[in-house]
């Protein structure tokens, strides 16, 4: 499922730091619409992988020091899932929110229309994805040890992510499924490295064109959930191409 | 003679005959001893036994032979007579004249009844009388008082024919005749009177010598220097002589099989007295017209004579001639008799239908019969719902029980029930809350064959709720039109369980009305069942809103337009 959400904003700049005011908005309306969803995404266990995935657009936009300036003041949301109740949640807890200020610093924002988008069918077993946001492949070592991300533009960093994919795949789809999922594979097509403020930090990701083989029901899979980490918090959203 | 002959029950074909065999007797008030597993009868009983024999059946099926639909016209005369034809009018004469051509010109000329009037002596040229009965037609600025000499004249012919047919040897032997091929042909066929060149016209004798006569020289035979047994009793007979194949459908087919095998016969020869027990099959199955029905109940002896008699009874207590349901017989007979026995430890019976000349079996399954007992109310509602397929009348509560019986879901009756509300209304006698009554009739055969576990709460009145909200907000914006293309759709993604185009069609509705998705539907995402529940409940409310279902009433679909 997929949708696109417009929101006003109050004031036409924001802070650099934008999908951490997005995920605040997200934890708000599903808070505000149904409280036991909100503790099972957020609360129950920590960084649970869920299984949506956003983007922002933003026209016209201008990138200061600290600040996005938006002149027409709204941001496009765009929605991905490929869970079916994510998405009647998203959707009902979007619209209940709707025409309702939420206060975000010295800014306040509004969900003002909330549209489907037709998705497309894939029957390949390929496909390429251009990303709607940043994708980020990220090496987790030890309890304690240090987080590294990586660029698409390396070995090393391609290694990190076919290895990503397999395991989110295999938490989806499980053990059953493991034959389809070892077969998978990709090659990046075009691909800039890029740094993303996020919550304070610095992270390094890739806006790029990839090439997936693998079993159409996979390949839907990842054009509706994402792809990458830290998809729930405005990276990794996939479009077809 | 005074002798005591004991019948012990076997396979359900003969355990039919006997209970047959037991209500003959019954029905003629001779004494037969019922015990556990067997029934006993003195030799004496037999005498007569070919009489005992058709008067069963010319008692027990009274309404539907031919000859009492003749003699029941006697009733509307009277009643013209009495009232001197006063509120005789133009649907009376209709009325006379479809009975003149259907029922008396067509029976009394027919060749069952002529072979019957070679028996009766009676001085009538019932033959001569039929030539001379006339329908009567209202010629143009006539009047029926113009035309009331006429009828009365038919009326007066019509007398005759009656006094005829009511006759004490008419009822012998039409009344046999009529028997013989409405109800005993469906059980055996091609032998004794049922055979086209059997040398004897009379029935009765024919029975009883090829039935009875033997029956009694066996029983008055020593039978010690014998040296085979019988296929189904296994008392010592002389030879092979009786075979099995004059019983309808069951495989006994010898003469086609004993070129292959060449001692076939011999595994299927039975005495003379077990050929008079199958003789009296078409006595213990219970019969509306070609189709029959018998409930295979060897628990004991006595509860295979009681439940087929509930069934005859049921069968023949419903009111209406047309509209005659098989298994409403069945279901209250099984709600009767089996009440108390479900609860503890009942074992599966087994059905046996008769239907298009063949026999079909049906176990009745602990959970079909808890379902049934469970859901009365719910089938009662049905009783008069159906629909028109082709040129062919469907009653839903039939179909319903088949499903039961064959331990199948009613997906696919639900699916076929929406498309045609939606796609010929006329010939759909039911409204959707019938629908939903069928889907609460399936969760409890569902959760008795072990799925929908953990469903609580009452999924189709919540789907058929959301349905008709749906179906309120798109009558507000005015775009009731839109919601059949949207049902078909939603039908279509049922049909094939594909849950994504559901929500696709559903989403897509919700977001056009502006609200949000019922929570109901985030149920239907991890079981089949469940989606299959809830999304035709929501179509049914989708389809017909909820003003029309104030009127859930006894009569179905019957008020329908
Ligand atoms: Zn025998």
């Amino acid at each position: 499922m997929r949708y696109n959400v417009e929101l006003i904003l109050s004031n036409e700049n924001i802070p650099k730091d934008k999908n951490r005011i997005i995920i605040s908005l997200l934890k708000h309306i599903y808070e505000s619409y149904d409280k036991d969803y909100y503790v099972s995404l957020y609360e129950n266990e920590e960084n649970k992988s869920k299984s949506f995935a956003f983007s922002l657009y933003m026209p016209n936009c201008e990138f200061t020091r600290e600040e996005i300036i938006i002149p027409n003041k709204k941001i496009i949301l765009n929605f991905a899932t490929a869970d079916m109740r994510d998405g009647i949640l998203f959707y009902n807890a979007a619209l209940a929110n709707k025409g309702k200020p939420y206060k975000v610093k010295d800014n306040s924002i509004t969900i003002n229309r909330i549209n489907m988008n037709k998705e497309k069918i894939i029957t390949n077993d390929y496909a390429v994805y251009s990303s709607m946001s940043p994708v980020v492949v990220r090496e987790h070592k030890g309890d304690n040890e240090k987080t590294w991300y990586h660029s698409l533009n390396e070995e090393k960093g391609k290694e990190i992510f076919i290895e990503n994919i397999k395991y989110q795949l295999l938490d989806s789809f499980g053990e059953e499924r493991r034959l389809d999922i070892e077969e998978v594979d990709f090659q990046v097509l075009i691909n800039k490295e890029v740094k993303v403020k996020h919550y304070g930090i610095e992270i390094l990701s890739n806006i790029c064109m990839i090439k997936v083989q693998a079993k159409p029901y996979i390949l839907d899979y990842i054009y509706k959930s994402g792809i990458g980490s830290k998809r729930n918090s405005g990276f990794g959203m996939l479009d077809l191409v | 003679m005074g002798e005591k002959t004991r019948l012990y029950m076997e396979d359900w074909l003969y355990n039919s005959g006997l209970v047959g065999f037991y209500n003959v007797l019954k029905h003629a008030e001779n004494d037969v001893v019922i015990k556990q597993n067997y029934i006993e009868f003195e030799s004496d009983a037999l005498v007569g036994f070919e009489k005992k024999y058709f008067n069963y059946f010319i008692d027990k099926y009274k309404d539907t032979l031919s000859l009492n639909k003749i003699i029941s016209f006697e009733k509307f005369i009277l009643h013209h007579e009495e009232n001197n034809f006063e509120n005789f009018n133009e649907k009376s004469l209709e009325f006379t004249n479809k009975y003149i051509s259907d029922v008396a010109k067509k029976q009394i000329k027919s060749n069952s009844y002529k072979s019957a009037y070679e028996l009766i002596e009676s001085p009538v040229d019932i033959l001569g009388l039929e030539k001379n009965l006339k329908t009567i037609n209202l010629k143009k600025k006539q009047e029926i008082r113009d035309i009331l000499p006429e009828i009365k004249d038919i009326f007066d012919l019509m007398k005759q024919v009656i006094k005829y047919m009511k006759l004490e040897e008419s009822r012998k032997y039409i009344g046999a005749k009529n028997a013989m091929y409405s109800v005993i042909k469906n059980g055996w066929n091609g032998v004794c009177f049922l055979n086209p060149q059997t040398k004897e016209k009379d029935m009765y004798i024919d029975y009883k010598c090829y039935f009875i006569d033997p029956t009694i020289e066996y029983l008055n035979t020593d039978k010690s220097k014998f040296k085979y047994s019988c296929f189904s009793c296994n008392r010592k007979m002389k030879d092979f002589s009786n075979d099995l194949s004059f019983l309808n459908s069951t495989g006994f087919d010898v003469s086609r099989k004993s070129s292959h095998v060449w001692d076939f016969q011999n595994d299927i020869a039975v005495c003379p007295i077990c050929k008079l027990v199958y003789s009296c099959v078409p006595a213990g199955i219970s019969y509306l017209y070609d189709k029959g029905i018998y409930i295979n109940d060897n628990s004991s002896m006595r509860n295979a004579i009681a439940i087929n008699n509930k069934i005859h009874m049921g069968i023949y207590r419903q009111k209406d001639e047309d509209k005659k349901l098989t298994y409403k017989a069945l279901v209250e007979s099984i709600n009767e008799e089996y009440n108390d026995k479900i609860k503890y430890e009942l074992a599966d019976i087994q059905l046996v239908r008769y239907e298009d000349g063949k026999y079909r079996f049906n176990i009745l399954s602990k959970n079909s019969l808890k379902v049934i007992k469970d859901s009365e109310d719910d089938l009662n509602k049905l009783i008069n719902c159906g629909f028109k397929e082709i040129n062919t009348y469907f009653n839903v509560y039939e179909l319903v029980i088949d499903r039961l019986l064959n331990s199948q879901n009613m997906f696919t009756l639900i699916q076929k029930m929406l498309h045609y509300k939606l796609s010929q209304p006329r010939d759909s006698y039911y409204h959707t809350f019938h629908i939903t009554r069928i889907l609460r009739i399936n969760i409890r055969f569902l959760k008795g064959v072990g799925c929908m576990k953990g469903v609580y709460k009452d999924i189709v009145k919540e789907g058929n709720d959301a349905g008709e909200k749906l179906r309120e907000k798109y009558r507000s914006k005015g775009s009731v039109d839109k919601l059949s293309g949207i049902s078909y759709r939603l039908l279509n993604s049922l049909k094939t369980n594909n849950v994504d185009s559901f929500m696709d069609t559903l989403l897509n509705c919700y977001m056009y009305v502006k609200s949000s998705v019922p929570e109901i539907f985030l149920d239907t995402l991890k079981d089949e069942d469940k989606f299959k529940t809830i999304g035709y409940a929501f179509v049914a409310g989708l389809i017909e809103g909820r003003k029309e279902n104030n009127t859930d009433n006894e009569n179905g679909g019957k008020d329908n337009e």
